[in-house]
């Protein structure tokens, strides 16, 4: 009954990372635009190479206080963003990433989000808890 | 107890969706149960419910399509048992087919009195969507009770027509609704559907 592997039917790859992070102390507004960024960077990057991006994207942040969801599925649309973020400044906490997209494979789609990560990496300390990307 | 599965390919609105039905169903007064399955074992949708004031249990780790039918059966039962849900909604991954987990759920052996699925189409990206993968969406189509043509407040009236047309050449008398999951436009029809079934 259940012999069939969707993702491989559907050509897709897919890679989740868990990490958690400290900071000295970074507003909300700052954190948002550097998940938003990563965002757009993976989805672009995921668009240079397969033309557009079948799939998607997304990231939630929870902080002591507030949360952060941000998602991609379309180049044109770009990044939507659900932000809950406390006003005082943000010390700590997790980031869940997770992107699923067709016509990638799950090695390409890492190599792909951990260059996307780059930029966080200067702002933020940076544990990772787990990456996958079983099925 | 209904089985209420929201299908649908990877960023429809699912997410979205089960949390506008499953909030709408809760202050109705019924209880509701809530899984959801991602491709890959990190899941992020689970936490995304529960930011929202819904409990869920998160599958993770394979799909309740294929490698984790096992999980997903004795998932239903323990649910069943321990809690009496009126609704167990399920969140497949955006790869999953309908049809399979339809099938995975009826032989759980949980006593449900009907499975009702809804596939959510994007009707902003469904032309695109169906031109690069066709034959995976019309499957997930198939398997449904009815579709729900989300994120009608992103496109125009032709755009939803031509939505509407792509999925009756798939099937004919399938029920549609047009609806909004994000803002919340259409989405009481589908939870009157399942009032209906329930």
């Amino acid at each position: 009954m259940n012999e069939e592997n969707t993702k491989a039917a559907a050509h897709a790859g897919s890679y989740g990372m868990k990490l958690l992070f400290t900071s000295p102390g970074i507003e909300g507004g700052e954190l948002a635009d550097l998940i938003i960024g990563a965002v757009r960077s993976i989805g672009d990057e995921i668009g240079r190479r397969r033309k557009m991006l079948i799939g998607h994207v997304k990231v939630f942040i929870s902080v002591p206080g507030g949360s952060l969801q941000v998602n991609m599925v379309d180049l044109d649309l770009g990044p939507e963003k659900n932000d809950r973020l406390p006003a005082d400044k943000i010390t700590e906490g997790e980031i869940r990433l997770m992107a699923a997209v067709v016509g990638l494979d799950d090695a390409t789609l890492e190599q792909i989000i951990q260059n996307g990560l780059g930029p966080l990496r200067h702002k933020l300390e940076m544990d990772i808890m787990a990456h996958m990307h079983e099925h | 107890m209904i089985i209420c599965q929201l299908a649908g390919f990877l960023g429809s609105g699912k997410t979205t969706l089960l949390i506008r039905l499953g909030t709408a169903l809760g202050r109705a007064g019924r209880k509701v149960a809530i899984i959801v399955n991602e491709v890959g074992e990190v899941g992020v949708d689970g936490a995304v419910i529960e930011s929202n004031g819904l409990r869920s249990v998160e599958l993770t780790e394979g799909c309740i399509c294929c490698s984790l039918s096992g999980s997903l059966q004795n998932t239903l039962r323990q649910i069943t048992k321990e809690f009496a849900p009126d609704i167990i909604m399920i969140e497949p991954t955006g790869l999953a087919l309908p049809g399979k987990v339809k099938q995975i759920v009826r032989t759980s052996m949980i006593g449900e009195d009907r499975t009702f699925t809804i596939c959510l189409i994007d009707a902003y990206r469904a032309t695109k969507l169906f031109a690069e993968a066709g034959a995976f969406l019309s499957r997930q189509v198939d398997g449904a009770d009815v579709v729900a043509i989300n994120k009608v407040d992103l496109v125009s009236a032709d755009a939803k027509g031509q939505v509407e047309s792509i999925v009756r050449g798939i099937s004919s008398s399938i029920p549609i609704a047009f609806i909004s999951a994000r803002e919340g436009g259409g989405v009481d029809q589908l939870v009157k559907m399942l009032e209906d079934t329930l």
